[in-house]
């Protein structure tokens, strides 16, 4: 039987997304991973807002100014989720380094998800006199 | 689905394995994470939070027209307690953030030669990060 | 005897430009495999359909395929369970991750090399004396071993878990696990050589939790659990203790 020979060999890969093929353990890393990528570029955004003391007293004041407008205090709330979810299914995922908890992944990764909206809804209620 | 070309021996890894490496990366990922747990908490609750109360008022003599402003951060950072917490957030967060860049790249598979390249570019990145951000701490100080 | 409308993914690199599905009609009752459905494709509708079998009871590992989007045997997988999944229709694609060679059959080549590279096998250290009598290891830790001592290659795990997919290099849930397997053997002498086979960027720290290999796995050999417990005893190693 004649193999193929060419250097490169083709294979099949199908997406993570489709169907079943998404479970709680690929949607939990996936968020993970997201949520990781989407705070380190929000942390570089935020040293150079913070860094505008550098500049001076008016300058610092007048760029937080801007980014406490309603719309960025959402944004904000969505932040806090958003660390609340990777810092709670991080340390979901301690605790399978420490080897507990593997058979109970899924009801960790609901309760880190719960929480982590938990906390975008009570910032939003605890911000709402800025919005 | 789609269909990949993989090269021709893909049963050779292309890194140099056989040894232990990376045992530093992931051990220090976590222990950055865990402690990231509490300073960030300290961190949103202390600066989104502190001051709530007094937005739109006038307290001694001060406007507080915004929740977070130039001197409510330098009383804050003038005491030590404080500026070592920030600093060592930096740090933290520096390094975890870019720990985890670092991983993802490693996922894509890398020749030893690029893991290095990446590692040095990140680690340089990380290291002016932390520079800006030391920058813009000590001048909060200087008033 | 019910309909049922089945979806091959067709691929003969040689000809084909790309894989393609191809839709067939068949019969099925209520004890027909998949496996079966093959067969019938096979012998009575276009012969050049091909695909690996062998033992046909769920031991042998060879028919792992993807059917319905999920890693399964075929023939351990009963079509009217799976009926529902998909509206009526079965789709069997190849496994992912492993180059094609046609149709439903890939090249398991590099799967079995990472299997071999973890030394598969005990080893004895010449030094330390043979005991008298024979090596006595305890009921729980025997039980322990024998879930990961029950894997049967079928490479289910390994088409499954998207790490591969981005990076060939990664040994791959099943080798891992079998590397546990024997690390934590207690007649094993190597098991600082295992951990540095597997400790590294192309071993355990690829493993990201993602669980896919423990859902497909036909034989619950649950390698996540292996790679964690690998994973702690690296990092044991490193810092000095046990």
């Amino acid at each position: 039987m004649a193999r193929v020979t060419a250097k490169r060999l083709p294979s099949v890969q199908y997406s993570h997304f489709r169907g079943r093929a998404i479970g709680v353990g690929t949607a939990a890393w996936i968020l993970h991973r997201i949520s990781g990528i989407l705070l380190t570029i929000y942390l570089m955004m935020h040293i150079v807002v913070i860094g505008q003391s550098v500049r001076s007293k008016e300058a610092f004041d007048a760029a937080l100014h801007f980014v406490q407008k309603p719309p960025f205090v959402v944004l904000d709330c969505a932040l806090a989720g958003t660390v609340a979810y990777h810092a709670l299914n991080g340390l979901r995922l301690i605790s399978f380094d420490l080897g507990w908890g593997i058979r109970a992944q899924k009801l960790l990764f609901g309760i880190s998800l719960i929480l982590a909206v938990a906390t975008f809804v009570v910032s939003l209620v605890a911000a709402r006199s800025l919005l | 689905m789609a269909v990949v070309l993989r090269r021709e021996n893909i049963a050779t890894p292309r890194r140099s394995s056989l040894v232990e490496r990376n045992v530093w990366p992931w051990i220090l990922q976590r222990i950055t994470g865990v402690v990231l747990v509490v300073l960030m908490a300290i961190h949103i609750i202390v600066n989104h939070f502190g001051n709530l109360d007094k937005v739109g008022k006038t307290i001694n003599g001060v406007n507080h027209t915004d929740l977070i402003m130039f001197n409510d951060v330098a009383y804050r950072l003038g005491m030590a307690f404080w500026w070592v917490i920030d600093v060592a957030l930096l740090a933290f967060v520096l390094f975890h953030g870019f720990n985890g860049i670092r991983n993802i790249a490693l996922d894509m598979g890398l020749t030893d030669r690029a893991e290095k390249a990446v590692t040095a570019v990140l680690t340089v990145v990380g290291v002016i990060g932390f520079g800006f951000g030391i920058a813009a701490l000590i001048a909060f100080r200087k008033y | 005897m019910a309909k049922l409308a089945v979806k091959i993914l067709r691929y003969d690199p040689e000809k084909d430009p790309a894989p393609h599905h191809e839709t067939y009609q068949v019969e099925y009752e209520k004890s027909t495999m998949v496996l079966d459905v093959l067969f019938m494709i096979k012998d009575f509708v276009d012969g050049s359909l091909t695909y690996r079998r062998s033992c046909r009871q769920g031991i042998c590992g060879s028919c792992a395929m993807r059917v319905n989007d999920r890693e399964r045997l075929t023939c351990y997988t009963r079509v009217a369970e799976i009926i529902g999944e998909n509206g009526g229709e079965i789709t069997i694609e190849p496994l992912a991750n492993l180059p094609v060679i046609k149709d439903l059959v890939v090249d398991i080549g590099p799967f079995f090399a990472k299997y071999k590279a973890i030394k598969p096998y005990l080893i004895h250290d010449p030094n330390k004396p043979v005991p008298e009598k024979e090596y006595r290891v305890s009921k729980e830790r025997t039980t322990h071993l024998q879930q990961f001592g029950a894997c049967i290659q079928c490479g289910a795990c390994y088409s499954a878990c998207p790490i591969l997919g981005s990076d060939d290099d990664y040994l791959g849930p099943a080798a891992l696990a079998k590397a546990y397997r024997f690390a934590n053997d207690p007649r094993d002498d190597a098991r600082a050589e295992r951990l540095k086979i597997v400790g590294n960027e192309i071993g355990v720290w690829r493993c990201h939790t993602i669980f896919n290999c423990t859902e497909v796995c036909p034989k619950g050999v649950e390698p996540t659990y292996a790679i964690q417990q690998l994973k702690r005893m690296t990092v044991q190693r490193k810092l000095g203790f046990r």
